[in-house]
């Protein structure tokens, strides 16, 4: 069930009247609720998964109750270690099993042996990599004395299945979302008209902007040694607005409807684009990803306090390990390398802390400086995701590779003028937007009703032109 | 609570203003014919459902005019006349052009369940096979033009549920939309004794012709060609189709088709259509098509030929012409006799 579709419209219309109406008298029966609609709604993308979803939640369950009870900090490491490895061990089997048995084989192949291994038809079940983490994150988090363990094991359930963000994030933190299914939700209008604005903006950037880029992308991947290179530069552009498009509007969508209904979930997506440098780009960019890395291996290992070495040792494993853990591909251990590199600089001179604030904060326009390195941070991140998006690192090096010729001053081939446009506007949106936890937050917030109207109007009449029936998965299910 | 659902209301008032007069357009005009029934579906401004079409036409005349002999295949029947078939059948033939958009064989053999579901005898029959895509899938279609008729699918709710929400989805999409009021707008300006543009379907036969694309050939046949869509043929476009029938289920859905032929001692032929770029039904599904109908019974007109050749038997480089339709079926039955 992909959120832009009607059967997600309707199946969140009835849990919403449900939910406040019929049962906004029992949380406990609204934690109920809730957590068999997430298994409804996990059970409509694959049904047989859902066995593994209550396996891994139960686990988490009780190793954290373990955790907490024992008296040892061995036995207290022995329970966080059974999860861990059971909980890695079922994502690598699902996610990485076929890419180690291949990586091997072609290794073996290498030194001239010929292996006869066979790869498994293994189906990767949705959101695999997203609750695996949000349930560890719950068992390091009793682990290291943060939080307590919850004894009632329906909230529990609800806080790793909550279905806005079961399948694709943001992961949450145990600190931040348990909490709130443990305390009653109150219905407040103007968190609510907020959720359906985040939700409207999600929609927009998912259905416009994500998936009329990738009509365009697809094409001039397919056939980027057909292609000029301006067109082979509009499309690494493309892609980085559609992947930005794809997964913001996907987590804006799964923000505002958790807020819907009284939760408040954690910013997955600051702005990433309006960035001065790398490591700004970092901390605005799947921000609940980057954090956990931070938080559960950066720092266990050390973080920046054992000398610039291992900084630059730690910074290297917790790219790459982010890249590997978007998919099973070479590519993407290659561009979480890449961004590795890329941050480097700023952390051997020590200024990857220079820019916390916003770009511009305060003013209209960005200062020539602020506009270079808004430009160059733009450049870097859209290089990157050419590796993201290739099938393979040679045809990603094959298209690097087009770029650089004659035809980087032709008019691209490939091109559409309302695409461009609707992404200027968006961008635009973004900029004003960029203070707020997203573009339209705040936009239009002081016109009159009649035109604040007209324009909410113009976005859904945006969506409802370019919906054409076809329903576009979200990029970041695949992980 | 009540404050955001009333906001939310007023919020809505004017799409919903929008989507109700949509609605009652939708029922009222009736865009893709499926809601009532009709004698004519001729010269509609909008593309229909040719399945649809053609099993409502058989159901609602089957009874007066007694079908038994029935035309299968996509919308490349334009070129097969029922009338020049029957001229070769028993006095008592009653053709009918039970043919569909994109009908490949899952289209074809449920329409053969049905038939014999409905104990129609069934005398006559011609499958007309597309290299292309025929084979392709057996799986139904999805899209609002190309959905079976529910009828021919086990006639359930779900079937037609199924088919009435495709058909509207498409229909409240902007695109469609603007094309259809766009359309609406061009016919009501349309004057009086021009000759209708779009298919002619025989009342009787149900055969889907274009009499209007013969007479602007015949009218001034330069400037037709001129402006038809003919793609140059090249290496790109003309290669090789490999081996389509390659699953148990196609074997077995060809194998229930003879059967049902076999049950009502059917008088048929198989006919591979010749195609504008000439791509040939691979020689391994030719064999299984012989090895299940007999090789008397299998006609294979794909590939380079003098048929093929010619862009003058094409309308544009997907449809042959009446004539080559009426020299295949004239060549099928003098060949036998």
């Amino acid at each position: 069930m992909l959120f832009n579709s009607i059967s997600f419209l309707v199946f969140f219309f009835i849990v919403f009247i449900v939910y406040w109406f019929v049962l906004n008298k029992s949380l406990k029966k609204q934690n109920i609720f809730l957590a068999i609609c997430s298994y409804y709604f996990y059970a409509c993308w694959d049904w047989r998964f859902m066995f593994l979803l209550a396996f891994s939640t139960f686990l988490d369950f009780f190793s954290g109750l373990q955790i907490y009870k024992c008296d040892s900090k061995a036995s207290k490491r022995t329970w966080l270690i059974i999860s861990v490895c059971i909980n890695l061990g079922l994502l690598a089997f699902f996610k990485y099993y076929n890419f180690f048995i291949e990586s091997f084989a072609d290794l073996l192949r290498l030194i001239g042996l010929t292996p006869h291994m066979s790869t498994l038809n293994i189906i990767l079940p949705v959101g695999i990599s997203f609750y695996t983490f949000h349930g560890l994150s719950y068992v390091f988090d009793i682990y290291y004395g943060k939080i307590r363990p919850t004894t009632n094991w329906i909230n529990y359930t609800l806080f790793v299945c909550f279905f806005p963000l079961l399948v694709a994030g943001p992961i949450e933190r145990a600190t931040h979302l348990l909490p709130q299914v443990q305390k009653k939700r109150e219905f407040k209008y103007s968190k609510a008209v907020d959720g359906l604005k985040q939700v409207l903006w999600g929609f927009f950037k998912k259905i416009v902007i994500a998936d009329n880029c990738a009509k365009l992308v697809d094409t001039i991947f397919a056939n980027y040694d057909t292609c000029t290179s301006s067109t082979l530069v509009l499309g690494a552009i493309l892609f980085a607005i559609q992947i930005y498009g794809d997964f913001s509007g996907y987590s804006d969508i799964a923000l505002g409807t958790a807020r819907l209904l009284g939760f408040e979930l954690l910013l997955n997506f600051r702005f990433p684009y309006f960035s001065r440098d790398i490591a700004e780009f970092w901390r605005r960019w799947h921000i609940s990803l980057s954090s956990w890395f931070k938080d559960y291996l950066y720092i266990p290992l050390g973080g920046s306090r054992g000398g610039m070495a291992k900084t630059i040792r730690n910074t290297f494993i917790i790219f790459l390990v982010s890249g590997f853990w978007h998919g099973a591909n070479w590519t993407f251990l290659f561009w979480g390398g890449l961004n590795a590199l890329f941050i480097m600089p700023s952390i051997v001179f020590k200024t990857n802390r220079k820019n916390l604030d916003t770009v511009a904060e305060g003013k209209l326009l960005p200062s020539f400086k602020e506009l270079c390195q808004v430009v160059l941070t733009f450049i870097l991140a859209s290089f990157a995701w050419i590796f993201f998006r290739a099938e393979n690192i040679s045809k990603a090096f094959d298209y690097i590779g087009n770029i650089f010729s004659k035809s980087l001053f032709q008019m691209p081939t490939h091109s559409s003028g309302t695409i461009i446009l609707f992404i200027i506007i968006f961008m635009v949106i973004e900029w004003f937007g960029r203070e707020n936890k997203y573009g339209i937050e705040k936009f239009g917030n002081k016109w009159v009703k009649p035109v604040r109207w007209g324009f909410y109007y113009a976005i859904l009449i945006c969506i409802w032109y370019f919906a054409d029936g076809e329903e576009q998965q979200f990029i970041y299910f695949q992980f | 609570m009540r404050y955001f659902l009333k906001k939310l209301l007023a919020f809505s008032v004017i799409p919903l203003i929008i989507i109700i007069s949509l609605t009652i357009i939708y029922i009222v005009l009736d865009p893709f014919k499926i809601l009532y029934s009709y004698d004519d579906y001729s010269h509609h401004y909008l593309d229909l459902n040719r399945d649809y079409i053609s099993t409502e036409t058989f159901i609602k005349k089957n009874p007066q005019y007694y079908y038994n002999s029935f035309i299968f295949g996509s919308s490349r029947s334009v070129a097969y006349n029922p009338d020049t078939w029957k001229k070769y059948l028993p006095e008592d033939a009653s053709p009918f052009s039970f043919d569909a958009f994109n009908e490949n064989l899952f289209g074809v053999y449920h329409k053969l369940i049905f038939l014999d579901s409905q104990n129609i005898d069934i005398k006559n029959s011609l499958i007309f096979v597309d290299p292309n895509y025929t084979f392709l899938g057996i799986k139904k279609y999805n899209d609002y033009i190309y959905r079976k008729h529910p009828v021919l699918l086990g006639n359930s709710f779900c079937e037609w549920f199924d088919f009435h929400f495709s058909s509207s989805k498409a229909y409240f999409t902007p695109q469609f939309l603007v094309m259809y009021f766009e359309k609406l707008y061009s016919q009501t300006k349309e004057k009086q004794g021009e000759i209708k543009s779009g298919p002619t379907i025989d009342p009787i036969t149900n055969w889907q012709s274009r009499q209007d694309l013969e007479l602007q050939i015949k009218t001034d046949s330069v400037r037709f060609y001129q402006s038809s869509y003919f793609i140059k043929r090249d290496s790109h476009n003309t290669v090789p189709i490999y081996q389509l029938i390659k699953t148990d289920k196609q074997k077995n859905m060809l194998l229930s088709i003879r059967n049902i032929f076999r049950k009502h001692r059917t008088n048929y032929k198989i006919i591979i259509n010749p195609m504008y770029y000439q791509q040939k039904l691979d020689e391994n599904d030719i064999q299984v098509l012989i090895n299940i109908f007999g090789k008397e019974n299998v006609y294979d007109f794909s590939g380079k030929n003098s048929l093929t050749e010619s862009k003058g038997n094409y309308y544009e480089d997907s449809h042959f012409r009446i004539h080559v339709g009426d020299g295949i079926i004239n060549f099928i039955y003098q060949d036998n006799k």
